[in-house]
C-alpha cells in the first residue's frame, strides 16, 4: 500500500465533472484506490464517494493505492491531479 | 387541430421569450409519483433485484442515446454531462446500498430513492464552492425511477410531431435533448426568467412562458395550445375565434418585425431633439446579437446571475472575465452596464448554501449578500474591472438601501483596482459607478447616494413591490400592483430630480410596462436612459421618435392631477391621443390591456 498527499489545483475543485474524470481513471486501474480528506475516507472508484469529499481548490487529499501496480497507478492519479482533471488551472 | 368537447381556457404567465406558437401539448411529467410503501416477501426479493438491474440497463441505454445525440447536435462538450450520469449509474457504492435495501425487503423504487436520498443528504453538508452534485444525482434518480415504473424515457429527442412542451420545470439534461425542428415552445408552471429552459428557448428563437399557475392540473397530453411569448398568455383548447386571433397575432408579430427593421438604425430621439439612451437588458453573452439586431445603443443591464446559476460551481475569475470581456468587446465603443451578482431571494445556485429565510425577498440578497461574502464579491469585481479594458464599462449594484453600502462598495472597488494595477493588469478608463434604486429608502436618500456615484438606475419591479408593499406573485393583491399608482410616479420623479441635482444621469432598467403612456411619462419626468428586453426596443424607439419632450412634460403635469392610477391613465391617454396621434394604435391597445 502506498500513500500520497495530493493538492486540488483546478479552480472548481473536485466537483462532479472533475470527479468523473478521476473515477474514469481509477476504475481502469488494477489496484484498490481510496481517498481521504482527513475526515472521511471514500472508495476512489465511486463517483458519489469522491464528490462527497467536497474538496475545494487548494485542499489536500490523501490518496492510497493498494494492490497490483500500486506505484504506477499512483503516478497516473498524481498526474491527473496536477492537470486539474483537465480543467482550468489558474 | 380542433378541440371538440373541451372548453377554452386562458391561463396567464410571465412572457419569457418572444414568439407565438400553436401546437398540441406534450406534457412532461417530472414529478415522482407517491409510491405505496410495501415490504417484499423473502420469495420476491430475487425477482425484485433482477427488476432493478434491468431498469439500470435500460437507463444506461437511454443515457447513452442522449449522449450520442447531444454530442452529434451540440458537440462533445455539452455531452460531458452524460458521462457523469453514466458513472453515477455504475457507482458500486450506491448500487450496493440499493441491493442491500432490496435484500432487506424494500421495493426497488423505494430502495433506490432511499439510497439516492442518503447521498443527497450527505452532499448537503459540504462546503460552499464545490458544486453541482445533487442536481445531477436527482436527474439520474428520476431516470431510473421512470424505468422502474415502466414509463417511457422522457427525453425530447425522438419527437415525430410538432409540439409545445408543458412541464413543471425542465432539467438541464432534458433541455439539451430538445429537437429544434419539433419543439415549437415551452410553457412552464415554475421556472424563473433566468432558468435554463428560458435561455435555451431564447437562443432557439421559440416562445417561452413561465410561472403559469395551475398549468399541470389543466393541460392534458395532446390538448391544442396557443402560446404567446409576448403577452404570456396560454390559450388551452382554442375555439375557432381564438384561432383567428392566433392568425392575427402572427400577422401582428410579422408587422412588428417589419417595424423593428424600420426603426433599428435611427437614434432614440424625440422630435424636439431630446436624445434618450436606449439600451438592452441581457442575461447571457449570446443575447448581444439580439440586442444589436433590435437597435440597442449598448447594454443597460447585464444580469450576471445566469452565469452563477448555470455554472456547476462558483464561477472563477477567468470564467467570468471571459464572459464579460466578450460582451464588452462586442459592443465597444457602446456602453455595457454590468450588474454585480444579485443572488438570494429566488435566485440560489445549487452549490451555495443559504439559510431558510422567512422573507427572502427582503432578506440576504443583492448587495447585502455580496458585501458579506467578500471573496465572491472581489472575484467578480476583479473579473469585471479587467474586462473593462476591452470596452466602455459601467458597474451597477443591486438592492442598495444606505450610503454606508455605497461607501463599502467604493472601498472594495478601490482595493481591487489597486491590487489589479499592482499585478500589472490593464483596467478600463472612466468606469462609471451606479446603483439600482429599488427600495423606498433609496428613493428617499437618492441625492445622498448620488453624491458618491455617476448614475442611478430605477429597478421598477422591486421598487413597485416594496413601495406599495404588494407581492406581485400573490394573486390576492397582484391586481393592485400598478406602475401608474401616483406614489410610484412620484418616486420616479423624485429619483430623477435627486440624481440630476448631483450630476448623475438617471435610468430605468426594470420591467417596463407595456402601456406606451408609461414610457412617455418617463421621458417627461426627465429620465436619461431606458434599458429593456431586446425585443421591446423597436417599439420603445418608435414611441420616443413620435413624441416631443415638451409634450411629454405637459403630460406629466396632467398625470399629477390624477388622484388614482385609473385617473392618471384616463387623463393622460386622452391628452396623449391629441398630442401624439401617430401613436394612436399603441395608445388604444394600451387601454385594453
Amino acid at each position: 500500500m502506498i500513500e500520497r498527499k495530493l493538492e486540488i489545483v483546478n479552480e472548481k475543485g473536485l466537483h462532479l465533472r472533475a470527479a468523473s474524470e478521476l473515477v474514469k481513471l481509477t476504475s481502469s486501474l488494477p489496484c484498490g484506490v481510496s481517498l481521504s480528506n482527513g475526515l472521511i475516507e471514500v472508495d476512489g472508484k465511486s463517483i458519489l464517494g469522491v464528490a462527497a469529499l467536497g474538496a475545494a481548490k487548494g485542499s489536500h487529499i490523501i490518496v492510497k493505492t493498494d494492490g497490483r501496480d500500486e506505484e504506477g497507478s499512483m503516478d497516473r492519479i498524481d498526474d491527473l491531479f496536477r492537470r486539474g482533471f483537465y480543467e482550468n488551472v489558474i | 387541430m380542433s378541440s371538440e368537447g373541451k372548453s377554452t381556457l386562458i391561463l396567464k404567465g410571465q412572457p419569457a421569450a418572444p414568439g407565438i406558437a400553436l401546437a398540441p401539448a406534450l406534457v412532461h411529467e417530472a414529478q415522482i409519483p407517491a409510491l405505496p410503501f410495501r415490504t417484499l416477501d423473502e420469495s420476491e426479493r430475487e425477482a425484485e433485484l433482477a427488476r432493478f438491474e434491468k431498469a439500470l440497463d435500460e437507463t444506461e441505454g437511454d443515457i447513452e442515446r442522449s449522449r450520442a445525440l447531444v454530442a452529434d447536435q451540440l458537440g462533445e462538450d455539452h455531452a460531458r454531462i452524460f458521462e457523469a450520469h453514466q458513472l453515477i449509474l455504475s457507482d458500486e457504492v450506491l448500487l450496493d446500498q440499493v441491493r442491500s435495501l432490496i435484500g432487506e425487503g424494500l421495493a426497488a423504487e423505494t430502495a433506490w430513492m432511499q439510497a439516492c436520498g442518503r447521498v443527497i443528504e450527505a452532499f448537503r453538508g459540504l462546503p460552499v464552492g464545490v458544486g453541482d452534485r445533487s442536481e445531477d444525482l436527482r436527474d439520474v434518480e428520476g431516470k431510473v425511477l421512470e424505468r422502474l415504473l415502466g414509463r417511457e424515457s422522457r427525453g425530447f429527442a425522438h419527437l415525430t410531431e410538432e409540439v409545445i412542451i408543458v412541464a413543471t420545470d425542465l432539467s438541464p439534461s432534458d433541455t439539451v435533448t430538445i429537437d429544434r425542428r419539433r419543439v415549437k415552445g415551452f410553457v412552464l408552471e415554475k421556472g424563473g426568467p433566468a432558468s435554463h429552459s428560458v435561455i435555451l428557448g431564447r437562443s432557439l428563437g421559440i416562445p417561452v412562458v413561465t410561472g403559469v399557475e395551475g398549468l399541470m392540473a389543466e393541460v392534458s397530453a395532446g390538448d391544442p395550445l396557443i402560446l404567446d411569448g409576448h403577452s404570456g398568455q396560454v390559450t388551452l383548447n382554442p375555439a375557432a375565434k381564438d384561432l383567428r386571433v392566433f392568425e392575427d397575432l402572427q400577422e401582428a408579430y410579422g408587422a412588428w418585425e417589419r417595424e423593428m427593421l424600420r426603426f433599428k438604425d435611427y437614434p432614440a430621439e424625440t422630435r424636439d431633439g431630446r436624445r434618450i439612451e436606449l439600451l438592452a437588458n441581457i442575461e447571457i453573452p449570446e443575447e448581444v446579437e439580439a440586442a444589436r439586431e433590435h437597435g440597442a445603443a449598448g447594454i443597460g443591464l447585464y444580469r450576471t446571475e445566469y452565469l452563477f446559476l448555470t455554472s456547476p460551481a462558483l464561477p472563477g475569475e477567468e470564467q467570468q472575465y471571459e464572459a464579460y470581456r466578450g460582451v464588452l468587446e462586442a459592443l465597444a465603443p457602446e456602453p455595457v452596464i454590468l450588474r454585480s451578482v444579485d443572488l438570494g431571494g429566488d435566485k440560489i445556485p445549487g452549490y451555495l448554501r443559504f439559510p431558510r429565510e422567512q422573507n427572502p425577498h427582503m432578506g440576504w440578497r443583492g448587495i447585502r449578500y455580496t458585501l458579506s461574502m467578500k471573496d465572491i464579491f472581489r472575484t467578480q469585481l476583479r473579473a469585471i474591472l479587467r474586462a473593462g479594458a476591452h470596452g466602455q464599462l459601467r458597474i451597477m449594484f443591486p438592492m442598495v438601501s444606505s450610503v454606508e453600502e455605497v461607501l463599502q462598495i467604493r472601498r472594495v472597488l478601490d482595493e481591487v483596482s489597486a491590487e489589479l494595477k499592482a499585478e500589472g493588469h490593464a483596467l478600463g478608463k472612466k468606469v462609471q459607478i451606479g446603483v439600482m434604486v429599488e427600495t423606498p429608502a433609496a428613493v428617499a436618500i437618492a441625492h445622498l447616494l448620488a453624491r458618491h456615484l455617476d448614475f442611478l438606475s430605477i429597478g421598477t419591479n422591486d421598487l413597485i413591490q416594496f413601495s406599495l408593499a404588494m407581492d406581485r406573485n400573490n394573486p390576492l393583491v397582484s391586481g393592485l400592483y400598478d406602475p401608474f399608482h401616483p406614489a410610484i410616479l412620484r418616486q420616479i420623479r423624485r429619483t430623477v430630480k435627486a440624481g440630476h441635482s448631483e450630476k448623475n444621469w438617471v435610468g430605468l432598467c426594470g420591467e417596463l410596462p407595456e402601456d406606451p403612456l408609461f414610457t412617455i411619462l418617463l421621458i417627461g419626468m426627465g429620465l436619461d436612459e431606458i434599458s429593456t428586453g431586446p425585443y421591446r426596443i423597436p417599439g420603445i424607439k418608435r414611441i420616443i421618435r413620435s413624441i416631443t419632450l415638451d409634450g411629454a412634460r405637459q403630460l406629466v403635469k396632467t398625470a399629477w392631477r390624477g388622484m388614482t392610477a385609473a385617473e392618471v391613465r384616463e387623463k393622460t391617454r386622452a391628452e396623449a391621443l391629441e398630442r401624439f396621434p401617430d401613436l394612436a394604435d399603441l395608445l388604444l391597445r394600451g387601454e385594453s390591456s
